[in-house]
This record gives C-alpha cells, sequence and structure tokens, in this order.
C-alpha cells in the first residue's frame, strides 16, 4: 500500500529513526500509540495529491494509564542515542525529531509538560485533541523503509477517525497564527477525508463522541471541521491549497475540502 | 451501371416507358442527338398520320417540321441546352423569334421550368419524360410528365468532416482493417450507403484512402485520416462538456466508474502505461447528470479533474477497450483511434500525447485494428 518502489531518502532516514525510538521505548510500546504524518501515511500512502505526505518527524502519543513506572523513559531514550532537544516533549537524534505526546486531558496538572509521575514533568508535552487517539488505534507491523533494516515493531496506530479529531485540534489551535509550515495539516485533513469511507468514517466518530475520555475533544472536533473545512473559502480549506499551491489547483483543494467535509458532516449527526 | 440507371429511372417514370432509349443515352449525349431523340420522343406520342421531320438549321440547333394528315404543316425551331435553371428560361426564349415557335429540349427540366415554358407558350423535353409541344395550327397538345426531380443530379461533393456521420465512418476506416467495400463499410458504420459513398469520395480526394479498380478500399492513411479529422472535431466542441471536480481525487474515480450503465475514458486516463499520472480524466457518459449523480461528482468552474462528455455520436462507446488503470481498477477506455482525436483536441500536453500514442498504434496495428 503506502510507499513507491524506492521512497525518498528522508522517508527512510524518518522511518529508521522511529524505529530507534520504538526500539528504545522497548516495555513502554504497549502505551504507546503512533500519531501525526507518519500515522496518516499508514493508512493513505502516497494518495494522488502531487504534494509529499511525509516529514521527518515521529509523534507518538503516551497512554499515562498504561505506562509503568519502570524502566524510566528520559534514560531509556538517552541511551538510544537521543536527547532532550526541546522541553518538554522533543527528542532528537541525527536531524529527525521525535515528539512524545499526551492527551491534555490525561497529563495532569502542568501548563506544557505532561505529569508522568516516576517519569518527571519533561519526557513527554500534553496536547488537546489526542484522546481520541488513546481510544481509536489499532496495532500494525511497522518495518523499516530499507530493505537492509529487517526491524519491525508491533504498535498502536491511531485510526482515522482519532487522527482527524487529532489534526483539527491543531488546527483549531494555531489557525490565528499565519504559519506555512502548518498550512501542510491542511493538506493532511484532506488526505483523511479524501481516504475514508464517509459512512465508517462517521460511524466511528458517532461512537467516540460517546467515549468518556474522547467524547469531548471529538463533539469539539465536529464544530472545528465545519469551521475550518465546511466551506471552501473557510481557513482549513485556504490551508490546504497553500500547502498545494502550484502542484495542485488551488480551488480543486478548496471545494474538495468543503464537499467532503459536508458529506461527513451529513453522516455525522449527532 | 448504364443498365442499373435505366432501372431506376423506369421506377421513376412507369408512364412513359417509351423513352427509356432516350433516357439511356443521356449522359454525354450531344446537342444533335439530344434533339434527334426528343424528335423521336414526339413522333411516337402523336397519333398515326402525323409526321416529324427534324432539319438542321435554323435559328437555334435544328428545324421540327410538324406535319397533320391533312397536310398542314407547324415548324418549331428548337433550342438544346445542356442545363437550364428556371432563372435561364427567360433568357433562353428571348433568344429571337415567337417563344410559341420554339422548343427547349434538355436533359431534365425542373417543374418550375416547366411551369415558366408552358407559361410563355413554349414547348419542350426533356430526358426523363417531360414532354409539352403545344401548336395552334395544325392543332397539337401532346404532353407528357416525366420526373420532377433530377435523377442524376449529384449529390454536392463533401467538403469537410463534419458530423455525427462522417466521423463514423472516419472511425470505422480506422479500426476496421482493409480490404472492405463500401457496403461493409456502411454496415460497419451504421451510416446510410450515400452518406459513407460521399465520405469515402472524399476522403480518395484527400489522398487518405486508396481504392482499387473494383472500388474496394484497400488502404487507409489513419494517422492522417485522424489529422484531417480533427480539423473538424474537437473534443470540446463536438461533445457536450460539463465539468466536475473528484473530491477525493481520481484514483477514487476510476473503480467507482464501473458503476455507470455506459461510459469510455478517453484523454491521458485512456493510455495505458502513460507516462504522467492523469490530471483530468475525461470520461464519455450517457447523460453527465446521471453520471456525476452516482459518481458523487461536485461541478465546478474552476479546478475541474473531471469532464463528463455527452458525446457527438454513440460511436465513442464502440469498439472499447479495457485496460487496467495506475491505482489497479479495470477501466474501459474509448477506442485508441478515438483517444487520439480526443488527445489531440485536448489542452495541454494533450497534442504531444497524441503524437506519442500513435507512434505506439503504428507499432501494434493488429492489437487494435480488426476485420470487418
Amino acid at each position: 500500500m503506502p510507499g513507491a518502489a524506492s521512497p525518498d531518502p528522508e522517508y527512510v532516514a524518518a522511518r529508521r529513526v522511529l524505529l530507534d525510538a520504538l526500539d528504545a521505548l522497548g516495555a513502554h510500546l504497549k502505551s504507546v500509540v503512533l500519531v501525526g504524518a507518519q500515522a496518516i501515511y499508514i493508512h493513505v500512502g502516497e494518495g494522488d495529491l502531487a504534494v509529499s505526505p511525509y516529514t521527518t518527524d515521529g509523534d507518538l502519543a503516551i497512554d499515562p494509564r498504561e505506562l509503568d513506572d519502570e524502566p524510566a523513559l528520559a534514560a531509556t531514550l538517552q541511551a538510544a542515542g537521543f536527547h532532550l532537544a526541546v522541553r518538554p516533549g522533543t527528542w532528537s537524534m541525527s536531524d529527525v525529531q521525535i515528539d512524545l505526546l499526551v492527551p491534555a486531558s490525561l497529563g495532569g496538572s502542568g501548563r506544557r509538560g505532561a505529569r508522568l509521575g516516576a517519569h518527571g514533568n519533561e519526557v513527554a508535552r500534553k496536547v488537546s485533541g489526542l484522546e481520541a487517539a488513546v481510544v481509536d488505534n489499532a496495532i500494525h507491523r511497522i518495518g523499516a523503509l530499507d530493505p537492509a533494516d529487517v526491524r519491525s515493531f508491533d504498535v498502536a496506530v491511531a485510526g482515522v477517525a482519532s487522527l482527524l479529531i487529532a489534526k483539527l485540534h491543531k488546527i483549531a489551535e494555531r489557525k490565528d497564527s499565519v504559519d506555512r509550515l502548518k498550512d501542510k495539516d491542511g493538506l493532511d485533513v484532506l488526505r483523511l477525508l479524501r481516504f475514508a469511507e464517509t459512512e465508517h468514517l462517521a460511524g466511528t466518530l458517532l461512537k467516540l463522541t460517546q467515549h468518556p475520555i474522547a467524547g469531548k475533544v471529538t463533539q469539539e472536533a465536529r464544530t472545528f471541521l465545519d469551521d475550518l473545512f465546511g466551506h471552501r473559502d473557510a481557513p482549513g480549506a485556504q490551508m490546504a491549497a497553500r500547502a498545494s499551491v502550484g502542484l495542485e489547483d488551488e480551488s480543486a483543494i478548496r471545494v474538495s475540502c468543503e464537499a467532503l467535509a459536508r458529506r461527513l458532516l451529513g453522516a455525522w449527526k449527532p | 451501371m448504364l443498365l442499373f440507371r435505366a432501372a431506376r429511372n423506369a421506377r421513376i417514370l412507369p408512364v412513359v416507358p417509351l423513352n427509356a432509349m432516350f433516357r439511356v443515352m443521356r449522359n454525354g449525349g450531344s446537342n444533335g442527338t439530344r434533339v434527334r431523340l426528343a424528335a423521336e420522343a414526339l413522333r411516337r406520342r402523336l397519333p398515326p398520320g402525323w409526321d416529324v421531320r427534324l432539319q438542321s438549321g435554323g435559328s437555334g440547333d435544328g428545324l421540327l417540321t410538324l406535319r397533320a394528315p391533312d397536310g398542314r404543316r407547324a415548324k418549331l425551331s428548337v433550342l438544346s441546352r445542356k442545363r437550364v435553371l428556371p432563372r435561364d428560361i427567360a433568357h433562353v426564349l428571348a433568344q429571337g423569334g415567337n417563344p410559341a415557335e420554339r422548343m427547349l429540349v434538355a436533359p431534365f427540366l425542373s417543374p418550375r421550368a416547366r411551369e415558366l415554358l408552358a407559361g410563355a407558350n413554349a414547348s419542350f423535353a426533356d430526358e426523363t419524360g417531360n414532354l409539352r409541344v403545344v401548336v395552334n395550327d395544325p392543332a397539337v397538345f401532346v404532353e407528357t410528365r416525366g420526373a420532377d426531380r433530377d435523377p442524376e443530379r449529384q449529390p454536392r461533393p463533401l467538403r469537410s468532416l463534419k458530423g455525427a456521420a462522417a466521423a463514423r465512418v472516419v472511425r470505422a476506416l480506422c479500426d476496421f482493417t482493409p480490404p472492405y467495400g463500401v457496403r461493409t463499410l456502411a454496415d460497419r458504420s451504421a451510416t446510410p450507403l450515400g452518406t459513407v459513398s460521399r465520405v469515402v469520395t472524399f476522403l480518395e480526394e484527400e489522398a487518405l484512402i486508396t481504392r482499387d479498380e473494383k472500388k474496394t478500399i484497400t488502404a487507409v492513411d489513419w494517422p492522417a485520416l485522424i489529422k484531417r479529422w480533427v480539423s473538424d472535431y474537437s473534443i470540446t466542441g463536438s461533445n457536450a462538456l460539463r465539468s466536475f471536480i473528484e473530491p477525493r481525487g481520481l484514483g477514487a474515480l476510476a473503480p467507482r466508474l464501473a458503476k455507470l450503465p455506459r461510459y469510455a475514458v478517453t484523454g491521458s486516463m485512456a493510455v495505458p502505461g502513460g507516462v504522467a499520472p492523469a490530471r483530468l480524466a475525461m470520461v464519455y457518459v450517457e447523460s453527465a447528470e446521471d453520471a456525476a449523480r452516482m459518481l458523487e461528482l461536485v461541478p465546478a468552474d474552476a479546478g475541474q479533474n473531471v469532464w463528463l462528455l455527452e458525446p457527438y455520436d454513440p460511436v465513442v462507446f464502440e469498439r472499447t477497450q479495457s485496460i487496467t488503470s495506475a491505482s489497479g481498477a479495470s477501466l474501459v477506455v474509448a477506442a485508441p483511434s478515438q483517444v487520439v482525436a480526443d488527445l489531440m483536441t485536448s489542452p495541454g500536453r494533450g497534442p504531444q500525447e497524441a503524437e506519442a500514442l500513435i507512434e505506439r498504434m503504428k507499432g501494434n496495428e493488429d492489437a487494435w485494428r480488426r476485420k470487418p
């Protein structure tokens, strides 16, 4: 499914570092969910948008409910060659970053750093909208893109519905700051909307709406979807268009956002 | 050929079989022959005892003398013309003498020409059996009815390949490997024989097809024929086009086309193993409105990635092929001859893609041309 015959060297490197991180997390792997662009790539593949779908960053959500006190997260990551590049939560090796993220409502009282008990307050960062990812996910076997690298790990990957919710929260939080780098989040939403079968996605979202942990962020995500993508001139649709400028037709992208968002909203009636 | 024409005319003129020989000989008849045969036709229509003599001279092409059994005579000055239109009648009759003493002879005289001649009291005869001779003294009135439409009239020669019928013939000429005759071509292109003949005559004059002495089509220069066709045909001008956006992208469109009762993909997407992924799907459908609904397409003024085309003729659904799309779905694509014409008249890189496709088609004619 994902990947052409020979993926971009950048993807290969990003996947390698992700595997390094999964390797380092070792016993904690069971409390980790892959989210963000790499998770979208696992589902959607290259898609047929002309814009590269991947980033070199890896986003890993940690479910504190499942996290053991030992071994110490920071120590195992450091032993594997990572260092804490940005506090809290951003770990780096070579040029590639891994972000350890905790759903805001599960991350304790701190403003940014997640309170992770024995692991401290700087290992991972609180992020709103990730709650659905610890509920809606499935185990995937993730291997290297480099044929010489034989490692593979069974790890939970966030489902399309929870990835959509997380992206919508991320855009809603930052929609007032104009940043070309964040425009790709708009395109990621379009990727998910294009890939997902509308009725099936709406069914999952409806279930998540009822969930004690994911319910609130899922309901909020519905409003964000309407506000950000429900019209071709809405901010999210414009972000997607800007992210694909020169590669895709701008109005096609904006109209596609509107059409698919409206279809999903129509099927996703709370 | 002569026999055929005689038989056909006999059907048109069952009431005047006497003139058959006259009609048969009309082609290439000189003025002299025409006048002589007109005199003969008149002689046969007059009662026994009457005599008709033809002399050369007079002010026209001959002088006809009618002699009654009692010896009274009347003379008609005969004018023979190869072609007479109603508007020429006044001019012809003005050429000296009393119109009532003139007889106009021509291969064919239309009803309007005959009306004008009769109005001027002139006599006339044509080679289809229209005959009217009126003389006051001795009193003669002979009138027979021939054809109202000129059986020899050639259809207006074709000057273009505009229209659905010509397109069907062009498509068949490309898609079927010669040799074959016009009847087979008419059958395969579902087009009336007369139309096919006109198209074939035109294409032969344009040196786009070759026929042998038996008029069998023996060769078709199909690349040149398609190039000639697209000076009269274009994908956007000849078909009813509506633009849409498939919000999920073209990869999602291909597998869903199977929902449609009938379709044929053309343009870049119809080229198997095309180099670049198609950015615009061009799909012939029976009803653009129905298809757009079934495929969940969004109407678009800008940024369209799907064209739905209601075709100039259902021939676009004929001789289609099945290919596997980039996304792995099975696709019904229009015949290569149609795809080439559509690419040639498409925006963007279409014309270059058409040239590349033509080169490939030259290399594997057996794969896409078939026996008629």
